[in-house]
């Protein structure tokens, strides 16, 4: 038997000798800014071989020894075609050159990857093009309320920017910032994002389907990669808003070596009230209030050769509140910050031809001050007493991690890696400190200590053909140490894609996740003091697993259209305990406030894509259920959860009408959501009050709902090309038909008067739906150069 | 564009938003299917020591849009407490209905300031049912070091106001112990006429600018002592009243079993959340099984500045 297959491996081997293969490498960059281009496609005309860019933009592509003819396209971009015999391994870097705007030139989209053609379901990128043109709340350009409007995701409140993701809540999506965890992704309690959309590359959001190389999150991967700046020309752009100026400078430091990318933004309500404060504060008295939010983003790239990149990215940003006051007996000093500091040092590395590596090294921190200090002043103006107390609360991570993409030959596309973070949380302590004629009363620290935990993964997936079935297996594997406690999880991930036809495919999707951390917070109002606090002995990681299958065409080069139906299904997620989220305080260990319970979510997805030409845009319809239960909530029954909406629509619609205006709608439409209202009174006693006193107490939860919300926002470009610069007008309206869309449904009582007498002659209890954002306007002043 | 178009385009966006600000056109009213409700039982017994009069409010509750008359009162409910197992008092229904409350008087003394002692309250009723009640007198707090000071104060927004100090030791780490605190000025002045004084007792407000002391319902602030376990800590709080020389101060410290410290809190951040939107719904806490209502206690220690 074994000299069979010997004398048949000498039979082939001549063969195999003249089929000798070589690689094509090499990186896919914008031709005027030198920055990469992720997702792009490089396909042999003659075999009809393919690779796709990275993140980084490189591919690699190994073909038979034989002549090759290239074409390299992107969308939005000029195709360009290289022909060449190939004999040994080559590299190419290739600069595509934008398509000329509202022009016919066709790009060749059946030559890009499409979306029947990717084995990754569930996933969704939206240029940042497109999202810059959505209209906005207040002229603010929002990467998080636009990834609102795409099927399977649910806003929270009128105007906030929370994501809920088929199903699950806001601390389930992996938010990461050039790979780097983001904590906090609001500012001014939800109403704006900390993203910069001027310093954005490019946004993908990853909602089912999931790929090993992601974990830590049951719900969806949001990832947004920073700009990496020009390395050929110096360019900036800003913009003047209502609110808000941004201003984002770019170039290289040494032409094609080295760039840099500096983005910053901030508001200016104190500014504008400051004087108004200070005309209106008696002479003797001093009060300066603080009020406004910033964001920094920072990004240096540095090309060694070919083979070896250096990046490095930091983000800081915070929201700033607070008062001081001062007269002749004394001062008072307090306020609130909350921020993200975020870091992440990158180091591309091509080994081989077909072997790539990422180095990370990641540093992020969320944090949350709450001050009040006070003191006296004597008759001869020295401090007398004093009270100083601080309360913080926050997390902070350090990690590193390696990533490998292994492309052996068009058939398979190897990723592999593993990482490392260690988490500090500081799960909310209080300082006091007081003094009294000098001498030191009280000085004491309440609450909880910070706790610390590994977390480590490893992963390896394959994304490899057989004919039309292509096939993308993995498992991603992670343990989390806390205190004594090692918690473990093996995760299989399989997502299958196959060809019907040319345009079709039907595509399936397994994956299982599990979560280690969570976020304590009202389902109401998400806030910065919300806590985010690791697994523990007691309170078990959160897991999910989720299937989904839907088919992906693309119709007539142009539209994208995919259907996928999902079923998930969460076990130990959190929540506060039944009353306990007001009892939650200094004297609480927080463990005993929640439970953990379950949830089940599913529903279809629909979604028809058109990302370029004159007119851009989507529609996405979402149907689907979402349940809660916990033994300790609701008398241990099923739930809905507060944001399961049955029905969720939405039309995105950008068009040119000429290269100089634009007009852009987005209209929604969504079920109400779920509320839980007072059903019930009581009459109590207190001792020292002689009236009774009526308490109302709630009904079951979330059994009831808000009238379903619709709402268009229209914004009007007006682009001027001056002769080294554009400026743009933006005029936008939210809510532009005036529907008053329901934030919050309250209980009142109305009464009814004698119209003779005006006496009260009839009361009664009514319910009313309250909505908090009328017709808005707003304009920007934008200027690019 | 032109700078004229801006400003019309302007000039009519504010127009439509502040036309749609107008006053109630961001509420509406709506109708809401409500189930039908199941009355479930209400007790209330709140006692303290020193009190001579206790109250046991016996009552239902009732749908939110039901009206008023469905609240029952009924007065053909047996109410006793238990004092280590004796019973220590029934409670009759006090005919003097308009506060609807079955009371027991106490000796002249009040009721016992004894500590730790078991009390069971008993409601037995054809229609409301059975229900058996626990709750243990907590020991008296430890206070030592009272101090008044005039305007002693400053409150965050800058004001002076009168501070009270005093310094509570907490003498057994292993327990967690709740307190309240009420502070009354007394009035007293004698009729000229017939030599008789009369006493009267008027509540003031209390607050703090520590974080440590949180407000309370029936008593103006509540704390534990997680913050000072095992030790002392000297609480400064002032009240929002000007003082008066010819007064004197009386503060009331009590001691407080868990369920009357969670009632109070609960029942206080139900007041202040009640119409708040975006606070989640707040069930008033309660040792009732299967019912809603407290029955609880406190030891007082009265401290004159």
């Amino acid at each position: 038997m074994r000299k069979t297959y010997l004398s048949s491996l000498l039979m082939w081997a001549p063969l195999l000798l003249l089929s000798q293969s070589y690689t094509i490498s090499g990186y896919l960059e914008d031709a005027s800014s030198g920055e990469k281009l992720i997702a792009a496609n490089i396909y042999d005309l003659h075999s009809g071989a393919g690779a796709v860019t990275n993140t980084y933009g490189f591919f690699s592509l190994t073909l038979p020894a034989d002549s090759v003819q290239l074409s390299f396209s992107y969308i939005g971009y000029q195709v360009v075609e290289r022909s060449f015999v190939l004999k040994e391994n080559t590299t190419l870097n290739i600069s595509l050159s934008p398509a000329v705007e509202l022009t016919t030139v066709t790009v060749t989209s059946e030559r890009s990857e499409r979306i029947e053609q990717q084995t990754q379901m569930s996933r969704v990128e939206v240029p940042v093009d497109q999202i810059k043109r959505i209209p906005a709340l207040l002229g603010e350009v929002d990467v998080l309320k636009a990834m609102q409007l795409l099927p399977g995701v649910q806003s929270g409140g009128e105007g906030q920017n929370g994501l809920y993701v088929r199903g699950g809540s806001p601390d389930q999506n992996l938010v990461l910032l050039d790979g780097v965890p983001v904590y906090n992704v609001s500012h001014l309690l939800g109403i704006f994002s900390v993203f910069n959309a001027d310093a954005i590359k490019n946004v993908t959001l990853t909602k089912g389907g999931f790929p090993a190389r992601y974990g830590g999150r049951l719900s969806s991967v949001l990832e947004i990669n920073m700009k990496e700046g020009n390395m050929q020309e110096f360019h900036g752009e800003g913009a003047i808003g209502l609110i808000s100026s941004k201003l984002t400078l770019q170039g290289p430091i040494t032409p094609g070596k080295t760039s840099f990318l500096v983005s910053a933004r901030r508001t200016y309500a104190d500014l504008v009230f400051r004087p108004i404060i200070k005309r209106s504060t008696p002479d003797d008295q001093e009060l300066d209030v603080k009020l406004y939010f910033y964001d920094l983003n920072a990004k240096l790239q540095h090309k060694f050769n070919d083979k070896h990149r250096l990046f490095l990215s930091a983000y800081t940003g915070a929201d700033v509140f607070g008062n001081k006051f001062s007269d002749e007996f004394g001062r008072t000093d307090g306020g609130i910050d909350w921020g993200n500091l975020i870091s992440a040092a990158r180091w591309n590395w091509q080994i081989s031809p077909k072997m790539f590596a990422n180095t990370t090294l990641t540093y992020s921190r969320y944090d949350i001050d709450i001050d009040f200090a006070g003191s006296d002043v004597d008759e001869n103006g020295n401090t007398a007493n004093s009270f100083a107390a601080l309360y913080t609360s926050g997390i902070e991570d350090i990690g590193g991690k390696i990533d490998f993409d292994y492309i052996p030959n068009p058939n398979h596309y190897i990723r592999f890696g593993a990482g490392v973070t260690n988490h500090t949380y500081s799960p909310g302590a209080l300082s006091l400190k007081a003094e009294e004629a000098q001498e030191v009363s009280l000085d004491t620290l309440i609450g909880s200590q910070k706790d610390y935990g590994d977390e480590f993964f490893i992963y390896l997936e394959d994304d490899f053909t057989l004919g039309a079935l292509k096939i993308n297996a993995g498992v991603h594997a992670s343990a989390f140490a806390v205190d004594d406690e090692l918690y473990t999880s093996v995760q299989p991930r399989i997502g299958l894609r196959y060809l019907l036809n040319n345009d079709l495919s039907l595509k399936a999707g397994f994956s299982t996740m599990t979560q280690y951390i969570n976020l304590l917070t009202s389902e109401a109002l998400t806030l910065p003091t919300d806590l985010w606090v690791p697994s523990t002995g007691q309170v078990k990681p959160q897991r999910s697993w989720q299937a989904a299958a839907g088919i992906a065409k693309t119709l007539n080069d142009q539209y994208e259209f995919s259907i996928e139906g999902y079923y998930k299904q969460m076990q130990d997620v959190i929540s506060f305990k039944e009353g306990a989220s007001f009892l939650f305080g200094l004297e609480n260990d927080w463990q005993d406030k929640v439970t953990q319970g379950e949830g089940e979510s599913y529903g279809l997805e629909v979604f028809l894509q058109k990302k370029r030409g004159r007119t851009t845009g989507w529609i996405g319809y979402t149907l689907s259920w979402n349940w809660r239960q916990f033994d300790e909530i609701n008398s241990g029954q099923r739930f809905p959860f507060r944001y399961d909406r049955r029905h969720d629509f939405s039309i995105v619609v950008n068009h040119d009408f000429t290269d100089r205006i634009g007009l852009s709608a987005a209209w929604v439409y969504g079920t109400g959501n779920a509320v839980t209202l007072n059903t019930s009174s009581f009459v109590t006693s207190v001792p020292n009050y002689w009236d009774s006193y009526e308490v109302e107490t709630p009904g079951d939860k979330n059994a009831f709902r808000m009238s379903n919300f619709h709402r268009l926002d229209m914004s009007i470009e007006f682009r001027k090309q001056k002769s080294k610069w554009e400026r743009k007008w933006v005029i936008g309206v939210y809510n532009a038909y005036y529907h008053r869309n329901p934030y919050y449904l309250l209980s009142d009582t109305e009464y009814d008067f004698d119209p003779n007498t005006g006496e009260r002659i009839n009361e009664r209890k009514v319910f009313k739906e309250v909505s908090i954002l009328p017709i808005i306007p707003s304009v920007s002043y934008q200027f690019k150069f | 564009m032109k700078c004229t178009h801006l400003m019309t385009i302007l000039l009519l966006s504010s127009v439509f938003t502040i036309w749609s600000c107008q006053e109630g056109s961001l509420s509406q009213v709506v109708t809401v299917d409500l189930p039908e409700h199941q009355p479930k039982p209400v007790i209330v017994l709140q006692l303290a020591s020193g009190d001579t009069l206790g109250e046991v409010l016996l009552s239902n509750s009732k749908g939110i849009t039901e009206p008023s008359d469905a609240y029952e009162y009924p007065s053909d409910a047996t109410i006793n407490l238990f004092r280590d197992d004796q019973l220590l008092t029934d409670f009759t229904f006090n005919t003097m209905a308009t506060r609807a409350r079955y009371s027991a008087n106490f000796t002249n003394e009040g009721f016992s300031d004894d500590a730790p002692v078991k009390y069971v309250l008993e409601v037995n009723h054809p229609d409301f049912g059975d229900y058996t009640i626990t709750q243990e007198m907590p020991a008296k707090a430890n206070i030592t070091n009272p101090i008044f000071e005039q305007e002693g104060a400053i409150t965050p927004d800058g004001f002076r106001e009168d501070e009270f100090t005093f310094t509570i030791t907490d003498t057994d780490p292993g327990q967690r112990n709740y307190y309240g605190i009420r502070l009354f000025a007394i009035n007293e002045f004698e009729d000229p006429n017939t030599g008789v004084v009369y006493r009267f007792e008027n509540e003031l407000g209390l607050d703090s600018n520590d974080p440590t002391l949180s407000y309370g319902f029936n008593y103006s602030l509540i704390f534990t002592d997680e913050a000072f376990s095992g030790r002392s800590f000297t609480a400064r709080v002032y009240s929002y009243f000007g003082s008066n020389e010819e007064l004197d101060y009386v503060m009331n410290i009590y001691s407080l079993t868990e369920d009357a410290y969670l009632y109070d809190r609960s029942l206080n951040l139900y007041s202040d959340n009640k119409d708040n939107p975006f606070a989640e719904p707040i069930t008033v806490h309660s040792n009732i099984p299967d019912g809603l209502g407290v029955f609880s206690l406190a030891n007082v220690v009265e401290i004159v500045f």
